[in-house]
């Protein structure tokens, strides 16, 4: 697997940080152009910036990027369908994959996508899973169980690669999660998301989800990877995702500037810098400045005062 | 289903409680800006208990990056009378890092504070861990002004965790002032104070939380969606219409703002929505809700 490896180069002195240097690796997946474009102050960019956006993270080494949600209507699918054609034309790494709710009608648009650009897809599924939502929602736990069971079902029948994502997971049942995702990964889902989408969750509740679920993932005897996918809303998404990491997560999620729904998502520059601290990445600190510079200049967002990245001026949009 | 039932909470492990030491926030904002405060400031600090202290101190610069021994001479050095402050500037601490230190310099029995910077996002995660180590005293500016941690931030987690009473956080009147007084620009991704923090435009989102509202359970529709409870603070759940909207965002708005939510109506909103590439604006809104055709 691609991923960022723990570099046997100590640097610099951390004295009080225990030893990782046998850890697996960890990889990125950039939300940017999806959970990012939903923060309500944002603009969505034209299709040429979201292409140069790609590019960047491309440079930046990051693995994966959520280009969008098809079943939101057909500015997203024209856009989505131009980035993945982008990146098989340009041959990019990068991993290109569509979010999109539980059903065949969000489903579909993807592997329509799919089809036309020949490029095999990751479909992130999600439905609610907490009690809250079920109570709002007036849904029962063997609903949530038939509609995972059919929409994964679906989506691989459709060539789609799936990863099962269940939101607001930080304040789900265990026995709830326990059921949805083994029915997932039953289905066939490759891989599972673990949300903190109301950004409820503190480090040490992340670890104990992460270790729980990864105990699962293991008793399956499946080989699924596991995503972590936080939120700002208590200042608390990069202590959220080391945590993440250190409980055993392959995949972490990000957006530049930290972007996202309300108050945004975890920085994607923070935890590339956060990683060069640790000894795990040694990022192209130019490529880092322009990729933060130009989501702020396409979507429209102020880079906040004293923002930590070599390079950014604070630049007021 | 009732409240309590509401949620399973992995923040919470029942075989480990939290537990809390005095926790004292020191807020060095005036004192780091380089002005004078205001009476009003003054006052929301007394009441908050965020007034800052006069203690001599011996600061420990760079902290997680001083080995045992380093830490055990350098704290052993300072004046029997100073509090020793831990201080992570330029900051790399993780919150394992601190944890660890904090628990180490605990052990030479003196009185410590914790004094941390946000450059990797990771100053509130720090501060609290600092705190949960036992080091009660946390030296913090608003909004984080000055690279400290911010008090506002700090205020909010221990409301949550529930350390601090909530009724007791005015953050609202606290953010204003702090504003004012600062010079401060609050950009709307600003945790719990920015114009965002309780603002969605998408559909899922927005359609749980209009569900949620017609039970009659204001506390349920403001939690359905949010972290952090914006009644808590003073602030409301808003919902917007854009791009990602479904037809639930644009009823929402029509009934809010006296219209009847006709099919017809709801169309032709969502439709220029979609084509849309920002949140459309309550102007614009209205504009294309009164004309004519409906």
């Amino acid at each position: 697997m691609r991923g960022i490896q723990p570099s046997v180069v100590k640097k610099p002195s951390r004295p009080w940080l225990p030893s990782i240097i046998d850890r697996k690796p960890v990889e990125l997946q950039d939300e940017t152009l999806r959970d990012g474009l939903q923060c309500p102050s944002v603009t969505d960019p034209p299709i040429e910036e979201k292409l140069q956006i790609l590019h960047l993270m491309e440079r930046n080494g990051i693995h994966g990027a959520d280009v969008g949600l098809p079943g939101a209507g057909p500015r997203a699918v024209a856009d989505v369908t131009r980035i993945v054609t982008e990146i098989v034309d340009q041959r990019l790494k990068i991993k290109p994959s569509c979010a999109g709710r539980t059903l065949a009608v969000d489903i579909e648009p993807i592997a329509d996508i799919a089809q036309a650009t020949g490029k095999v897809l990751e479909a992130d599924l999600f439905i609610g899973s907490s009690p809250i939502r079920q109570l709002a929602e007036g849904w029962d736990v063997d609903r949530l169980l038939r509609t995972t069971e059919k929409a994964v079902t679906y989506a691989v029948e459709l060539g789609l690669e799936v990863m099962y994502v269940t939101e607001d997971t930080i304040r789900s049942n265990p026995e709830t999660l326990t059921r949805l995702y083994r029915t997932a990964i039953e289905c066939g889902a490759q891989r599972i998301c673990l949300c903190d989408t109301v950004g409820h969750a503190t480090p040490r509740g992340v670890s104990r989800l992460v270790k729980q679920m990864r105990k699962l993932v293991e008793e399956t005897g499946e080989r699924v990877a596991v995503d972590w996918h936080g939120h700002r809303d208590r200042g608390l998404s990069v202590a959220n995702t080391l945590a993440a990491v250190e409980a055993g997560v392959d995949r972490i999620h990000g957006c530049a500037l930290g972007i996202g729904e309300r108050v945004g998502n975890t920085p994607m520059e923070l935890l590339i810098m956060t990683l060069e601290d640790l000894g795990w990445m040694s990022p192209d600190h130019e490529a880092l400045a322009e990729y933060v510079q130009l989501v702020s200049r396409s979507c429209r967002v102020a880079i906040p005062e004293g923002w930590p990245v070599k390079g950014v001026n604070c630049e007021q949009v | 289903m009732n409240k309590s039932s509401w949620v399973h909470d992995w923040n919470v492990d029942p075989d480990q409680p939290m537990e809390w030491p005095e926790i004292r926030l020191w807020d060095r904002s005036c004192e780091l800006r380089g002005c004078p405060p205001t009476p009003l400031w003054t006052s929301l600090l007394e009441v908050h208990g965020l007034h800052p202290e006069t203690s001599a101190r011996t600061v420990i610069p760079s902290v997680a990056r001083q080995d045992r021994e380093a830490l055990r001479r350098a704290i052993e050095a300072s004046p029997k009378d100073h509090l020793v402050v831990l201080d992570d500037h330029p900051s790399l601490a993780t919150p394992t890092e601190v944890e660890a230190l904090c628990k180490f310099a605990l052990e030479l029995g003196r009185p410590l504070a914790w004094s941390g910077g946000n450059q990797r996002g990771l100053a509130v995660a720090n501060a609290l861990t600092a705190i949960r180590s036992g080091v009660g005293t946390v030296m913090t500016t608003f909004f984080g002004i000055e690279d400290q941690v911010a008090t506002d931030q700090l205020l909010v987690n221990l409301a949550l965790l529930g350390a601090v009473a909530r009724d007791a956080v005015k953050l609202r009147e606290l953010a204003e002032e702090a504003a004012r007084l600062f010079d401060y620009v609050v950009l709307p991704s600003y945790p719990v104070i920015g114009e965002d923090a309780f603002r969605t435009g998408t559909g899922v989102h927005a359609a749980a939380i209009i569900k949620a509202e017609k039970t009659g359970d204001i506390e349920l529709a403001d939690q359905i969606y949010s972290g952090v409870p914006a009644n808590w603070f003073g602030y409301e759940q808003i919902i917007e219409v854009g791009p990602m909207a479904g037809a639930s965002n644009v009823m929402h708005w029509l009934r809010r703002n006296g219209y009847e939510a006709t099919e017809e109506r709801v169309g032709t909103i969502l439709e220029r929505a979609k084509k849309s590439s920002r949140v459309l604006e309550d102007t614009e809104l209205h504009t294309i809700a009164s004309a004519e055709e409906f």
